[in-house]
């Protein structure tokens, strides 16, 4: 034993240099001064992690909690651990005889007790916010839920604002997002499937579906491809998503980040998977469509044929956001015939004095466009208005003044950037401000034609991704006509009787709803 | 989520989408030189032809469900002649793609693009093109979904625009003195819908069901329809004597069309840019099966199929680049259609009758046995 012990001790002092795989085979000891230099050692002797040494109650034998004060509930350590270990009394404590399950069972309230051994499950459990109890002679400790985040509350969405839906959106608190979602689907089948990533920073992320709705192979596949993922750390949701998406170096979001859980909730419901990651307030969604990325909560709170309307208009917004600036110099550069023609003399009289050629003109506007976009993004939200206020008037009105774009450019450039911001997902915007500049190039060397390429080609290319294994144009194609009454158009609800066929579900039914007139009753 | 197959209405817009071509730019033209005022008529009749002979294609599709054309010809023929009979098919395919972007392209240059160099939008049509064919048949099918019916809007779009022009006067007398033409153009006239027989190549990949039948004659009768009316309006708007002296009646027609708010001054120019997607959804799907009949005709491994892809974009830019007179190339096709007659009119009801006797031979063999 004390052989074992000594080579032990040999390892303990070479802690500072193990990582992860090294110390996750050690195992806690009978002495406590040694499993605290352990922990201490593996956690490099972090100034946050706290350790109060103590007597049992009853007993001299020595006992120790270790936990991160940053972390950790302070409060629930004293009150629930502490005070009922070294004041309060049990039976077993006072024979000497400490059973662990006794101490678990009656002096610990805590919402979570588990008996631990190994340094890989203390460390994992004590940096999530859990404390250690130790005790002397005893080569097993308990590991005690005592987590205690400071978080933000629960606040509104900051990129995804609705005009009637819900005005929550998620926090960086992983428990709160579980809430948030299981508030709003009381269904005893909403799975909540909980698993680590990471090599060196474990971070908790939950795999969230409907058992009985979602696609078991939807289901698996996600797991499979999150299972292989292989990384040190792992920031925020979305990164980890990007890096199994079946393109991620395509420019269009091949999945659906949200911080709202009604979106989730109606994900959920149609058979999809989302994924909450602790530390994000965000949820990923998978598989995800075009189609789905311009929808907006709203649609749903309106009467259909307004939200068909409204959605449409935002298809519009799409083209016009990426198409404008490259029309305009293609009919401008190439086809002006093709313009009335009090139009064409207007257009050239505007562009009288300006030395740059329209395709000059639209690169410099969309890059400063892009500029007073960004700007407006980093800088804080009264600053920025400043920004949008010095960039859009004062020096949209001065460039034209000191004739270096016309007012036809700035109008352009303006109407292509209101129409971006129609757009309900941020990346999809990116994605269409991107392939602006492809557009406009191929307008300066083909004009209309090049245009109409650019866009054939952007189509096929846009048909050829695939999200999770779903056409990323669906439900926009003949494979699922009963799809279509939630695409390009958003169809009486209740018409929508059927979950996305496109999905696959495994209970393809959604109501069975019968209009008034119709009724059994 | 798995790679769903064809279904029937995806098949409806498939032959759809490949029949309607660059014909619709020439067809009133062609007919009206046929059959003057009649030449509606042929075109109504070759219809019908081309329902019949796209029925014929269809059951041959039916009896291998596994295969497409070319591979058909190869089971049939043999090595040797199922792959001569493949090259004459391959033939006469590659001349019909290049030569209808030819076509296409010479409107362009006339409509849209009179200042760039043929050869270039030649080039980025077949590029754009090889590109789609690259991505899969999946690809190309949701492509195909989402350009032919908003084409075939336009199309029924500009015959509505066009209707206030329209003298019904002008389609009289009917039948008079006229039948023969009438008679002898139906031939021709069923050779604008040569995409019917894109089935063969697309059957294999469809999912098989009682209800796939009608709708493929569905998607022969949606071009039927279209030609025909466009080729009513245009008469009515023209009369036989000027249409006779238009390249491309059709575009013509948009240019002869009234608008009534003047948002854009050249509508016809606008109608090209528009129509190029009728003529890219035709291109693709015949330039998908070129390179079935080239991968099956040399034994091309489906690991190199992106060779064959790509390898076609040169071939067809010297066919494309072989004649430079459009009229040539409108005028000069008899031989292709003669490839054409041969093709639809004889080797595919040769192989459905072989086919067919063969089965039953089977069979009365198999209840003997």
């Amino acid at each position: 034993m004390n052989i074992i012990k000594k080579l032990f001790g040999k390892q303990q002092k070479r802690f500072d240099q193990l990582n992860k795989e090294q110390y996750g085979q050690f195992k806690l000891v009978g002495d406590i001064k040694d499993n605290i230099n352990s922990l201490y050692g593996i956690m490099n002797h972090s100034s946050d992690l706290k350790c109060r040494e103590f007597n049992l109650a009853g007993s001299n034998r020595r006992a120790a909690i270790i936990f991160i004060s940053t972390i950790a509930n302070e409060d629930m350590i004293q009150e629930h651990i502490l005070k009922p270990l070294v004041i309060e009394s049990t039976a077993s404590v006072g024979k000497g005889r400490i059973d662990f399950e006794d101490i678990k069972d009656s002096m610990i309230s805590a919402n979570s007790v588990k008996v631990v051994k190994t340094f890989d499950d203390i460390v994992l459990g004590i940096m999530s916010g859990d404390t250690l109890l130790t005790i002397q002679g005893y080569d097993k400790g308990l590991l005690i839920d005592s987590k205690g985040y400071q978080g933000r509350t629960i606040g509104e969405p900051a990129t995804e604002p609705s005009v009637k839906g819900p005005q929550e959106a998620f926090v960086e608190i992983l428990k709160i997002n579980i809430g948030l979602i299981r508030r709003r689907l009381l269904d005893s089948n909403l799975c909540f499937e909980k698993h680590k990533l990471g090599r060196r920073a474990k971070a908790d992320y939950v795999i969230v579906y409907i058992k009985g709705i979602a696609n078991s192979r939807l289901i698996d596949e996600i797991k499979n491809r999150l299972s292989i993922l292989d990384v040190d750390s792992q920031a925020t949701t979305a990164q980890m998503m990007r890096m199994i998406v079946d393109r991620p170096k395509s420019i269009f979001p091949l999945i659906q980040v949200t911080e709202r859980p009604d979106k989730v909730v109606a994900a959920l419901s149609e058979g999809r998977v989302a994924i909450l990651m602790n530390g994000n307030p965000e949820a990923v969604i998978a598989p995800t469509t075009l189609p789905i990325l311009m929808q907006s909560s709203d649609d749903y709170f309106e009467n259909w044929i307004v939200a068909s309307v409204i959605r449409m208009a935002r298809l519009v917004g799409i083209f016009v956001t990426a198409l404008l600036p490259a029309l305009y110099i293609a009919v401008t550069a190439f086809h002006p015939d093709m313009l009335p023609l009090n139009l064409v003399l207007s257009i050239t009289k505007s562009r009288t004095g300006v030395p740059f050629p329209a395709f000059v003109e639209a690169i410099l506007m969309v890059f400063t466009l892009e500029l007073l976009q960004e700007a407006g993004i980093r800088l804080p939200r009264v600053v920025g208005q400043t920004v949008s206020i010095v960039g859009g008037l004062v020096i949209g009105q001065a460039a034209v003044q000191a004739g270096i774009v016309s007012p036809i450019m700035v109008i352009v450039i303006s109407i292509t950037a209101i129409s971006s911001f129609t757009v309900p997902d941020y990346s999809l915007g990116l994605a269409l401000r991107l392939a602006r500049i492809p557009f406009i190039i191929l307008a300066v060397t083909l004009g209309a034609f090049g245009v109409a390429m650019g866009l054939l080609a952007g189509l096929i290319y846009i048909a050829s991704l695939k999200s999770f294994g779903l056409c990323y144009l669906e439900p926009i194609s003949t494979l699922y006509p009963s799809d279509w009454k939630d695409s390009i158009i958003r169809g009486p609800l209740w018409s929508m009787k059927k979950r996305p066929q496109a999905l696959e579900p495994e209970d393809p039914i959604r109501a069975e709803i019968k209009r008034k007139g119709k009724r059994s009753e | 989520m798995n790679n769903p197959k064809l279904n029937p209405i995806q098949m409806m817009t498939l032959i759809s989408a490949g029949t309607l071509g660059v014909d619709i730019l020439t067809v009133p033209r062609r007919m009206v030189d046929a059959a003057r005022q009649d030449g509606w008529i042929s075109l109504l009749l070759g219809g019908l032809l081309t329902l019949i002979t796209g029925t014929l294609a269809y059951i041959l599709a039916n009896q291998y469900p596994d295969k497409d054309f070319p591979e058909i010809l190869v089971h049939i023929g043999g090595k040797f002649l199922g792959r001569l009979l493949i090259l004459i098919v391959a033939v006469y395919i590659l001349l019909y793609v290049s030569l209808s972007v030819k076509i296409f392209v010479q409107a362009l240059l006339i409509f849209l693009m009179d200042r760039t160099p043929e050869f270039v939008l030649i080039l980025l049509m077949n590029l754009v093109a090889g590109y789609a064919v690259f991505k899969g048949l999946e690809t190309m099918g949701k492509v195909v979904d989402i350009l032919f019916p908003i084409t075939v809007f336009t199309v029924f779009f500009v015959m509505l625009l066009a209707l206030p022009q329209a003298d019904p006067i002008r389609l009289k007398p009917i039948l008079y003195n006229n039948t023969n033409n009438v008679l002898k153009a139906i031939v021709p006239a069923s050779q604008r819908f040569t995409g019917a027989g894109l089935i063969l190549y697309f059957f294999k990949h469809a999912s098989k069901s009682k209800s796939s039948f009608p709708w493929f004659l569905a998607g022969i009768s949606i071009p039927i329809i279209s030609y025909v009316s466009l080729s009513i309006i245009t008469i009515m708007v023209f009369g036989t004597k000027e249409i006779s002296t238009l390249t491309y009646p059709t575009l013509t027609l948009i240019k002869a069309i009234q608008f009534p708010i003047s948002f854009l001054e050249r509508l016809e120019s606008f109608a090209a840019v528009f129509w190029i997607g009728i003529v890219f959804n035709a291109g693709i799907l015949f330039y998908h099966a070129s390179v079935r009949n080239t991968m099956v005709l040399f034994s091309i491994p489906e690991k190199y199929k992106n060779h064959a892809i790509w390898g076609h974009i040169p071939v067809l830019m010297i066919i494309g680049q072989m004649e430079s007179n459009v009229w040539k190339v409108l005028e000069g096709t008899p031989e292709i259609r003669a490839i054409q007659s041969v093709i639809v009119l004889g080797l595919i009801p040769l192989l459905v009758g072989y086919t067919l006797l063969k089965n039953r031979r089977g069979k009365s063999d198999a209840s003997k046995g």
